[in-house]
């Protein structure tokens, strides 16, 4: 009796949240998949429609493609911040003064909300009057201003150069906690030995880095994928889809053209990638490279 | 114990200001008209415009008195320009002037120069 | 360390600081003097300084709305994890009949991205006529696993005698996570407020899709609309995007180390 009683209250304090994810996350994935091989629409009732939504987006769909390829372009653009967290990492972890304020003003770009950020890089990259265009002027490094978020070479490498710049502080971070969990008697012993600085860095920090830039490297691969606000207030998709990744034609056809079915069926690709790409890089970390939520 | 004092801090500031406010906007405007030439014109027409993010739009008008100062009053919008014209005289630029609060009391510095406008 | 090396790393770190801080610097000085939005070339300081677009966006934009409206939101949001990822964590700390296939099931949804769901998330979002309200805006955001989590983790590390001895003293469950396992959790409450506030508070595809109603934006929603009507024709967006900053950035720097540990450990699980 008391058991009884037991296990209906721990499932009852289970509940609240279970019901969320069931209703927010399980369901959603369930229905995805059973909307994309449906033909919908608001105003007649559902039939079962096979694989026209795949075919259609698999060989008829150019702007899929193309999302798709914006959409790993922008992935790439993880190892380069990456790189550049750690060489931060590793400048602000050395024992100089002030330290606490140099890694707040790097992170503080983070938590902030990504419209306004959005806005302010739309603004830096003006071409008539932005502030960048006037810099490369000055240091005659181009003739001409440079329409940067209206050219087609331009738009995709402007949101990722901004993309990079709100995540370095995070990435810089991990990897401080990753670096401050080095112990320090192992470099000493190195330094003893007569290890150089380079040599120490390679064999001793970067291998216990691993998991630590692992974790950066989901979260990039994770954020790519799901980076919506930025490029939406940016460019909104760019001159001629230059910059629509994936998740912006997925809003644009589900929301503005309002074809769930055929956004359910993206949303279905959207999904198997990430996941196959998570997996993959959690097999080429070696498996530990620590659960990340990509409810963000 | 910091977000005590930074709201405590905040509440008094916009109690602050709001009294502040209540106290001085009753939306009058005062100016004056000049000619060309420097002496004060009587009798010009002063009007209003009221600016949006958008538009330009005339809202009112009043008459310079014979030393060439006018009131404007009933007019509360913060962002708006003033046009002085006087027939045979010309008409002066219409010049935007802000407010810090919609209804602010406003003296002008500059005179309403004639004859500089279109 | 040599005071050269440590010169030098501060040159580097100055450079670095200056570049993260320019772009807030720079629309800062456009919303306060209105230069170089139709002039070139731009001013590198100041030259005269005017409050005049802040005046604007008080008047213009219905800030204050907004700023409700995301308050409202979060609240909800944030009270909402507090009690449901708490409650949650507890009963896993317990040892029940299928909890290893509850944990791996929470594990396994987390797999799933919110944007991965947005399409049913809206239909159900409907059947519930929580279109255009606070509660729909607040629900798919109502609990996250990293939360039960760090939760999970900050309870198991806490003696069982503890919790024993209050059973004893014949304490309802409930009871026993309120008086005894939150105040030991302290930082497991924070990491939990942090996050779920910053999600909700920047949370914009979401409102983007459910809200219609313009009584009921949210500042992120309210900054879109604004610069899709203004485009970049007027200081006022740039004072209303510092006006939208100021909150964040007065919060993060008031705890700041709460945020930086509360938000790396969601990332790693605590």
């Amino acid at each position: 009796m008391r058991r009884a009683r037991g296990t209906l209250l721990i499932w009852a304090f289970l509940a609240p949240s279970l019901t969320i994810f069931l209703l927010y996350r399980i369901l959603p994935l369930l229905w995805n998949a059973a909307l994309s091989v449906q033909t919908w629409s608001p105003f007649r009732p559902s039939k079962f429609a096979g694989l026209i939504h795949y075919e259609e987006l698999l060989f008829h769909d150019e702007v899929f493609w193309t999302s798709l390829w914006n959409t790993v372009v922008f992935m790439s653009s993880s190892p380069i911040a990456i790189a550049l967290a750690l060489g931060l990492a590793l400048l602000v972890d050395t024992r100089i003064r002030g330290r606490g304020v140099y890694r707040a003003i790097i992170f503080l770009s983070y938590p902030l909300m990504t419209v306004a950020v959005g806005i302010i890089w739309r603004w830096l990259y003006d071409e008539k009057v932005g502030l960048l265009n006037y810099v490369l002027l000055s240091l005659h490094l181009t003739q001409r201003r440079i329409a940067f978020l209206d050219s087609y070479e331009w738009a995709m490498p402007s949101v990722v150069v901004a993309a990079v710049w709100q995540i370095v502080g995070f990435f810089m971070v991990i990897l401080l906690a990753g670096l401050q969990n080095i112990p320090p008697n192992l470099q000493e012993a190195a330094a003893l030995d007569g290890a150089s600085g380079v040599q120490r860095f390679r064999h001793i920090t970067l291998p216990l880095l691993r998991p630590a830039i692992f974790l950066c490297l989901m979260i990039g691969i994770i954020n790519s994928f799901t980076s919506f606000d930025l490029i939406y207030v940016m460019t909104g998709g760019g001159p001629n889809y230059a910059t629509e990744v994936l998740i912006t034609y997925i809003y644009r056809v589900a929301f503005v053209l309002s074809k769930f079915d055929y956004a359910a069926a993206l949303t279905v690709v959207l999904f198997l990638f990430l996941l196959v790409l998570t997996w993959l890089a959690n097999r080429v970390a070696g498996g530990e490279a620590g659960a990340v939520d990509a409810a963000e | 114990m910091r977000y005590a004092y930074v709201v405590g801090a905040l509440v008094l500031l916009v109690g602050g200001c709001n009294l502040w406010v209540a106290l001085h906007n009753d939306g009058i405007v005062r100016g004056r008209v000049v000619q060309p030439d420097g002496r004060p014109a009587t009798g010009a027409t002063v009007s209003f415009w009221e600016k949006t993010l958008t538009t330009l739009e005339r809202r009112t008008a009043t008459q310079t008195g014979p030393d060439g100062r006018f009131v404007l009053t009933g007019q509360a919008a913060h962002h708006f320009a003033l046009q002085a014209e006087k027939s045979g005289l010309g008409a002066s630029p219409r010049t935007l002037y802000r407010r810090y609060f919609r209804g602010q009391n406003l003296v002008l510095d500059e005179p309403l120069r004639l004859g500089e406008g279109r | 360390m040599r005071p050269s090396r440590a010169a030098s790393v501060h040159a580097a770190l100055i450079a670095v600081s200056m570049v993260m801080l320019v772009p807030f610097y720079w629309v800062l000085k456009t919303s306060l003097t209105g230069e170089n939005i139709f002039q070139y070339p731009p001013a590198l300081l100041p030259r005269a300084i005017h409050p005049f677009y802040y005046v604007d966006v008080w008047y213009y934009i219905p800030f204050v709305r907004y700023l409700a409206n995301s308050v409202i939101v979060s609240a909800i949001v944030v009270a909402s994890n507090l009690v449901c990822n708490a409650l949650a964590a507890y009963a896993l700390t317990l040892r029940f009949r299928g909890q290893r296939a509850i944990i791996g099931l929470l594990l396994s949804c987390m797999l799933i991205p919110f944007q991965a769901t947005i399409i049913p998330a809206y239909l159900i979002t409907k059947e519930l006529h929580l279109l255009n309200s606070h509660l729909g805006l607040a629900l798919p955001l109502g609990s996250t696993i990293v939360c039960i989590f760090v939760f999970k983790a900050s309870f198991d590390a806490i003696p069982r005698s503890l919790i024993d001895a209050a059973r004893i003293d014949g304490l309802p469950e409930w009871r026993i996570i309120r008086h005894v396992m939150l105040p030991l959790s302290t930082s497991a409450v924070a990491t939990t407020v942090i996050l779920s506030f910053i999600w909700s508070w920047n949370s914009f595809l979401w409102p983007l899709i459910v809200i219609r109603n313009p009584e009921l934006q949210t500042l992120p929603l309210g900054l879109s609309t604004f610069l899709s009507y203004m485009e970049n024709t007027t200081g006022a967006l740039y004072a209303f995007c510092i006006m939208v900053l100021v909150p964040g950035i007065a919060l993060f720097l008031l705890e700041q180390r709460r945020f930086i540990e509360g938000l790396t450990s969601g990332a790693t699980k605590g």
